[in-house]
């Protein structure tokens, strides 16, 4: 820059800088200012007057003073440099500035130069950057360790609707102690449901793509093969990822390890298969005998005898009832229940098995409101179990009441069959899993006996229909337990 | 623990079952020979049930 050729005298030079947006002003030998522009006026809240002739020293602040000691120096010397600096405004509040000097001789004498462009926003601006990737910094450090402590593998896909397109963007250390992949060889899998069993790949896709079809979460329990070949079962716990518009645009979850609980479940299915099968030829001989001891013994006038003989009865059909229902969790659980399906006039069923369970239940008020003119394909045994077990569940668990409301109604497509009882309720927590196999809720396991597998039983029944079971129910108040079954057209023949 | 609360459930009711058979036994005025020879059979059947029991949950 030649600004000694260039600007011959003050006013040549004011034309220029006075249109300018950035502060300039001319420093004297002796640290006086001699010339400020317009912007300067504006930027420091100074009149002209009152900085001309003043030392520049009025305008820097306090923790800046010593710099410009040397920097006169420096300047005068021709260093010229850009550096960030605080100055003074006139009502003491301080600015950032990035202050630029260079030395101007004029008639023989030699003045600093100095324009300043005001910082002070992007200070700030800096500044709030800085303050938030400190935060992110220690939020991603927290969340690295929550992610790190999580006793399952935590992941994230991106993709859209179909599951198959989803590739893995993210998963924690903990796929290398679960699956023996590290975290680079993982997220190169080609696609999201590699290394899957063959035997669970199809149920797998198919309920992933309904996690995503109805963007909600899901558990899903299938077979996964771990970097020596050996497959494992996993839980995958699953959440779709919305965008703004509310589209999928991955799923983030945890996959845990759940061998060793599946092997527990196997063993306990094993249990509950042997011990069933074992237990129904001696229980068939109990029965038997029991059956003749009661004809034998009918005539008797021995009331303790009959009272005895009353007693066993009901213990023994108890054992029986026992036994049934382990044999037809068993059997459910290898998928051998056999049902036999009918066409039912669904109204004259609800009559029969309200019927059924009035004889027995005694001195309760059992109303039937609704009725439906339908037809259901199901079997007609299942049904009866199904509707006996809700009964006999709403009188159980409503000791101190006697009503019970049956609930018939039905809309296009299905049946819909409610029971409702006013009794002690489930509690909320355990709404979602009183239908899982030997499930309790925590209401029930101190007072009343069983087992946890009627509402299970029933609950399959129902899905093997086509149908629903759910609860609807407020502790303390009662519940109602609702089960679905498609309607079928009267004119439909069975094969 | 399934396993457990299920053996005893069964158990249990094995247990009441065997008790009513002996009170039957005990009764020598009401009980003739034949009965008992049932009786006898049942109690058998529902050891023969709870040693079976036992057998799955040790």
């Amino acid at each position: 820059m030649k600004y000694n050729s260039a600007l011959k005298t003050m006013d040549a030079y004011k034309l220029i800088t006075d249109n300018a947006t950035d502060a300039y002003f001319l420093v004297n030998q002796k640290g006086r200012i001699v010339y400020v522009n317009k912007s300067t006026c504006d930027l420091l809240l100074f009149k002209p007057e009152e900085l001309i002739n003043k030392n520049i020293k009025r305008i820097v602040s306090e923790l800046n003073k010593k710099k410009y000691t040397g920097l006169f120096t420096n300047t005068r010397q021709g260093f010229n440099f850009p550096f960030e600096t605080i100055i003074k405004r006139k009502d003491e509040e301080t600015i950032m500035v990035e202050l630029q000097t260079t030395n101007i001789r004029m008639k023989d004498e030699i003045f600093v130069f100095m324009s300043a462009h005001d910082i002070t926003k992007r200070k700030i601006s800096e500044e709030k950057i800085n303050q938030l990737l400190r935060i992110t910094e220690n939020q991603r450090r927290q969340l690295d360790l929550i992610i790190d402590n999580v006793p399952g593998m935590v992941w994230m896909t991106s993709g859209k609707a179909v599951a198959q397109t989803h590739k893995f963007v993210f998963v924690s250390n903990h796929v290398e102690k679960i699956l023996g992949f590290s975290v680079s060889e993982w997220l190169d899998m080609p696609n999201f449901l590699h290394n899957i069993h063959h035997e669970d790949r199809e149920r797998v896709e198919k309920e992933y793509a309904n996690i995503l079809d109805q963007k909600k979460s899901g558990v899903i329990r299938f077979r996964r093969k771990r970097k020596n070949s050996e497959y494992i079962w996993v839980e995958s716990h699953a959440k779709v990822i919305l965008d703004n518009q509310g589209i999928a645009v991955g799923m983030c979850g945890v996959l845990m390890d759940i061998s060793k609980l599946k092997e527990l479940e196997e063993r306990r299915d094993e249990f509950i298969s042997i011990i069933s099968h074992e237990l129904k030829t001696p229980l068939t001989s109990i029965k038997g005998y029991s059956q003749i001891l009661e004809r034998m013994m009918q005539k008797s006038a021995n009331s303790k005898i009959n009272r005895l003989l009353l007693k066993m009865n009901v213990y023994v059909n108890k054992l029986d009832n026992l036994i049934i229902d382990l044999l037809q969790v068993s059997k459910m659980q290898s998928g051998k229940l056999a049902f036999n399906y009918e066409k039912i006039k669904f109204d004259e069923l609800v009559k029969e098995c309200v019927n059924d369970i009035k004889e027995i239940a005694i001195g309760y008020n059992i109303e039937q409101h609704g009725k439906t003119n339908k037809i259901v394909i199901a079997d007609r045994n299942r049904l009866e179990q199904v509707f006996a077990n809700l009964l006999a569940n709403a009188i159980k668990y409503s000791p101190n009441m006697n009503k019970i409301i049956i609930k018939v109604s039905s809309n296009e497509q299905h049946v819909i069959v409610g029971i409702q009882d006013f009794g002690i309720g489930v509690p909320p927590e355990d709404q979602k899993n009183v239908f899982e196999r030997f499930y309790r809720a925590r209401n029930t396991t101190r007072n009343f006996s069983g087992l946890g597998i009627g509402l299970f039983i029933s609950s399959e029944i129902i899905k093997r229909h086509g149908g629903h079971m759910w609860v609807d129910s407020k502790e303390g108040e009662g519940s109602t337990f609702y089960f679905t079954l498609p309607i079928v057209s009267p004119k439909l023949k069975l094969p | 623990m399934v396993d457990r609360e299920l053996a005893h459930q069964l158990k249990n009711i094995l247990t009441t079952i065997s008790l009513i058979t002996q009170s039957l036994e005990s009764d020598s005025n009401g009980i003739n020979r034949n009965s008992q020879k049932k009786l006898s059979k049942m109690k058998e059947m529902v050891k023969k049930m709870t040693v079976l029991i036992d057998s799955h949950t040790e």
